[in-house]
């Protein structure tokens, strides 16, 4: 039993379940609302920074910093969203890009975050007034999992999720269907930097420690690449995208230093050959769909269609 | 003190502006964010100096050879990460190059180690000339600036001068009418490439020299800032990217220079990037978009 | 009862005019058509009213009030529903879904209710789904409930969107060439189609190419002709107009 619940293996278990949140929050971003986003990390730093800071200067217990963290980066995901997503598709990828450095800088430097150094000593949370073990810090991260996969498929199976698949598929089209798409876009970054919140803290709480390196572009690179290898848009698809993705550097350990040259290599291979992702819609069958129709006579017919009017 | 900081800040800029042209050109011809492109810069430093190193050459021919060398695997690396993509939806696309990206530091990593080096020895010592009233240039700024404009005037050239200047400006306005006037268009792809890619490999080169730093990552920064830069200038534009460029590297230098940081150097870019497109969500000199 | 008015309504895409100075309007329970030649900016109009273009000047009222400035989703919570001259489905959703989307406006679930999923939800979702269903019904297409909207035939695709679009309940259903590309056969259904919803009292304004359709279905007809109305009056004296038979009839020869 000590074997398989030794620290070394829950810390991963803790930390994949980290990444499976946080990419289940860029999903309803990216996957959902077609909203790129390549600074998840920064709402991830506010995350943990906050319920750091919380424990370490406001003396509050966890379970009372997890739940600000969360409040504080949906707060925060409003306020950023609100100018951000007035720009669109790559433009939208490169301010976003910008944010996380602004506030992976912006850690780096203020007197609260600890600046270069990070922030130690973070209070781990206890139970019932005991500290609590590996293996009870690896349940509560899974149930958060569970909870956060629950909250985004009632999310996506909803009215809301229905005008986010709109978004994502044609803005213009959900706009002529009533959709206030900016009102809409802001909710999914806000619910999704919610999720990174949470991850944030939690990641705060489990090592004790953070500093600025933690949350960087390559963070943010890497759970974008957890959805898309998963199937953007998809759930499950963002479940196993992140577990195998965050538990590649563990598995590639052997290879030592060959093993980024391999996770870069996957990459690559990955996006050429799957590029729907493991639980993605295959692009193939819907473009297959689309020759039938248009088979049948789509703009031969239209050419037809004109010239009925003599 | 202010001139000064203006001076350093056209130097940075025409770095910048060597990086982001790249990065501008594949954009107006494959409307593709070319994230690898921050790695060119570095394969482009490493290559001048293994070229110095071993193969013992001057260091002009070391930097032309660096260009040739970067603009083959700028080429290269459209063909492995981009060209398979070219239908598949732009995330894709995107987490290619991040994985380009990856495959090249780690592979100069490995073979170069992760560590700061020196550039090596090219008999060239720095010197600082005195403008008067205070004001002072390196010979390696003076470098910088001359090879941006030499370099960007040689792009105009070849641009508005040449046949396979206008059939790559044919390409980037309209593909399918380029196609069909029978102009090549991977090969115009690649070309665009080649420039774009030597281009980074100077400004490689020269930073490194004016640094006197070479490290596997260099480039990544460089790379994400000079995003910024094309935004700016209205993704897509060369006059807007050459004004982007400039314009970033003296607020960057005025910044670094005058404001307590709270946030790095670095992160000014996109602050004023940020600022930038709050006001005008296309950049300085995009175009407005309407269409249904 | 007028329903919809624009007054000098204009819209130029840089030096370019697309719609000048337009005067029109509709009343509810009518049909009226759009004709005019393929660039005449009757599809720039439809995007005017439909918020989906900003006018660069003039008026558009509706329902007496002035919907100036409204976007898009303005215009759909006042109740204008439109469908696109190049098809608009969401192909990878489910057609059923597309049409659910169409009731975006008539529901209120926000997302906490979606997640936390109260009877008030779970109710309002039920409605929404049963009403969608009667539409797809309506357009005869209920089978096709769970298949995604990509694997419709050309003529069910329009058939889709227009279920979609009256999904909105609209005051003002818009329609761009909701019979091209369709056979001979798809036609005369669009035909029915159209004449039920005005048994119903739905106010529909169309574009259309099919000469046989817009004389047969439309009370009023409106010409357009680079950017601006040229004539307005019944299919019969449209058809007997001078003016519209040399600009219109005559402009369409060139096309060929």
């Amino acid at each position: 039993m000590d074997s398989i619940l030794n620290p070394y293996y829950l810390g991963i278990v803790v930390i994949v379940g980290i990444y499976v949140i946080l990419a289940l929050g860029l999903n309803i971003v990216t996957g959902f609302a077609g909203q790129v986003s390549l600074g998840h990390a920064a709402f991830y730093a506010i995350g943990a920074y906050t319920s750091a800071i919380l424990s370490l200067q406001g003396h509050l217990i966890f379970w009372l910093a997890l739940p600000a963290a969360a409040i504080v980066t949906w707060c925060t995901g409003i306020v950023l969203g609100l100018p951000s997503l007035r720009v669109k598709e790559d433009f939208l990828a490169i301010v976003t890009l910008g944010l996380g450095l602004i506030f992976q800088s912006l850690a780096n430097n203020l007197k609260i975050t600890g600046g270069a150094l990070g922030l130690g000593s973070i209070p781990q949370p206890e139970l019932f007034g005991e500290p609590m073990s590996n293996f009870s810090f690896a349940v509560m991260t899974w149930l958060f999992v569970a909870l956060a996969a629950f909250v985004a498929w009632r999310a996506l199976n909803s009215r809301v999720g229905r005008a986010w698949l709109a978004i994502r598929e044609d803005e213009l089209v959900a706009d002529a269907l009533g959709v206030n798409t900016t009102r809409l876009k802001v909710l999914a970054f806000a619910l999704g930097a919610l999720y990174a919140g949470v991850a944030g803290s939690l990641f705060a709480h489990y090592t004790t420690f953070i500093s600025a390196d933690s949350f960087g572009f390559n963070e943010s690179a890497t759970i974008l690449s957890m959805i898309v290898l998963g199937g953007l848009g998809s759930i499950p698809g963002a479940v196993t995208g992140a577990i195998l993705l965050a538990l590649a550097p563990e598995v590639l350990r052997p290879l030592a230093d060959y093993r980024m040259l391999i996770y870069g290599l996957l990459l690559v291979i990955l996006m050429r050959y799957r590029p729907q992702g493991l639980f993605g819609r295959s692009k193939a069958i819907r473009d297959r769909y689309a020759k039938k129709w248009l088979k049948k006579g789509g703009p031969k017919h239209e050419a037809a269609g004109n010239r009925k009017t003599h | 003190m202010f001139w000064q900081q203006i001076l350093n800040g056209l130097t940075l800029g025409s770095a910048y502006i060597l990086i982001a042209l790249g990065l501008t050109m594949v954009y107006g011809i494959l409307n593709l964010l070319h994230f690898a492109h921050g790695t060119v810069y570095m394969v482009g430093a490493f290559s001048s100096m293994v070229a110095i190193i071993y193969l013992k050459l001057p260091f002009p021919l070391a930097f032309l050879l660096a260009m040739v060398l970067a603009g083959l695997v700028g080429i290269l690396i459209e063909r492995i990460a981009y060209r398979p993509l070219r239908n598949a939806h732009p995330i894709n696309i995107l987490i290619s190059g991040i994985g380009i990206t990856i495959i090249l530091e780690n592979l100069f990593r490995l073979f170069f180690g992760a560590q700061t080096r020196p550039f090596p020895n090219v008999n060239l010592s720095s010197k600082t000339y005195g403008l008067g009233n205070g004001l002072s240039i390196t010979n390696f700024q003076i470098y910088i600036l001359v090879t941006a404009v030499v370099l960007v005037g040689l792009l105009q050239i070849l641009i508005k001068r040449t046949k396979v200047g206008t059939a790559l400006v044919a390409t980037s306005q309209d593909m399918k009418a380029a196609k069909l006037m029978g102009i090549d268009i991977n090969r115009m792809v690649a070309l665009t490439f080649f420039l774009g890619s030597a281009l980074a490999a100077a400004a490689g080169t020269l930073v490194a020299l004016y640094f006197n730093a070479i490290y596997p990552t260099m480039g990544s920064m460089p790379g994400l800032k000079a995003f910024s830069v094309v935004v700016l200038g209205g993704l897509g534009s060369i006059p807007g990217t050459i004004i982007g460029g400039l314009f970033l590297g003296v607020i960057e230098s005025l910044g670094a220079g005058y404001v307590q940081t709270v946030i790095d150097a670095n992160a000014i870019a996109f602050v004023i990037l940020i600022l930038v497109l709050l006001i005008k969500p296309t950049g300085l000199f995009g175009k407005k978009i309407e269409k249904v | 009862m007028r329903l919809l008015e624009t007054e000098k309504l204009t819209k130029t895409f840089g030096g370019l005019t697309a719609v000048s100075q337009v005067d029109m309007h509709v009343d509810s329970g009518e049909i009226l058509g759009l004709i005019g030649p393929n660039g005449a900016g009757k599809t720039t109009f439809f995007n005017l009213i439909s918020g989906l273009y900003q006018p660069t000047a003039g008026e558009i009222i509706f329902q007496n009030q002035r919907v100036h400035g409204f976007k898009g989703y303005q215009m759909a919570e006042a109740g204008i529903a439109r469908t696109f001259q190049n098809i608009r489905l969401l192909s990878s959703l489910s057609v059923l879904e597309n049409v659910l989307l169409g009731s975006y406006t008539r529901g209120k679930a926000g997302l906490w209710g979606a997640i936390l999923k109260g009877k008030r939800v779970r109710d309002e979702e039920k409605r929404v789904r049963q009403e969608s269903m009667e539409q797809l019904e309506l357009v005869g297409l209920q089978d096709y409930a769970h298949q995604p909207a990509g694997v419709l035939s050309y003529g069910q695709q329009r058939k889709l969107e227009i279920a979609r679009a009256l999904a909105i309940y609209p005051a003002l259903l818009l329609l761009d060439e909701p019979t091209a590309g369709m056979n001979a056969e798809e036609v005369e259904e669009i035909m029915s189609l159209v004449r039920y919803l005005k048994s119903h009292n739905k106010t529909i304004v169309l574009i259309e190419h099919n000469m046989h359709l817009v004389m047969n279905l439309c009370e009023r007809l409106i010409v357009f002709d680079h950017g601006e109305k040229v004539a307005s009056g019944s299919p019969q004296e449209i058809q007997t107009n001078p003016l519209v038979i040399e600009a219109y009839l005559g402009k369409e020869g060139d096309d060929e």
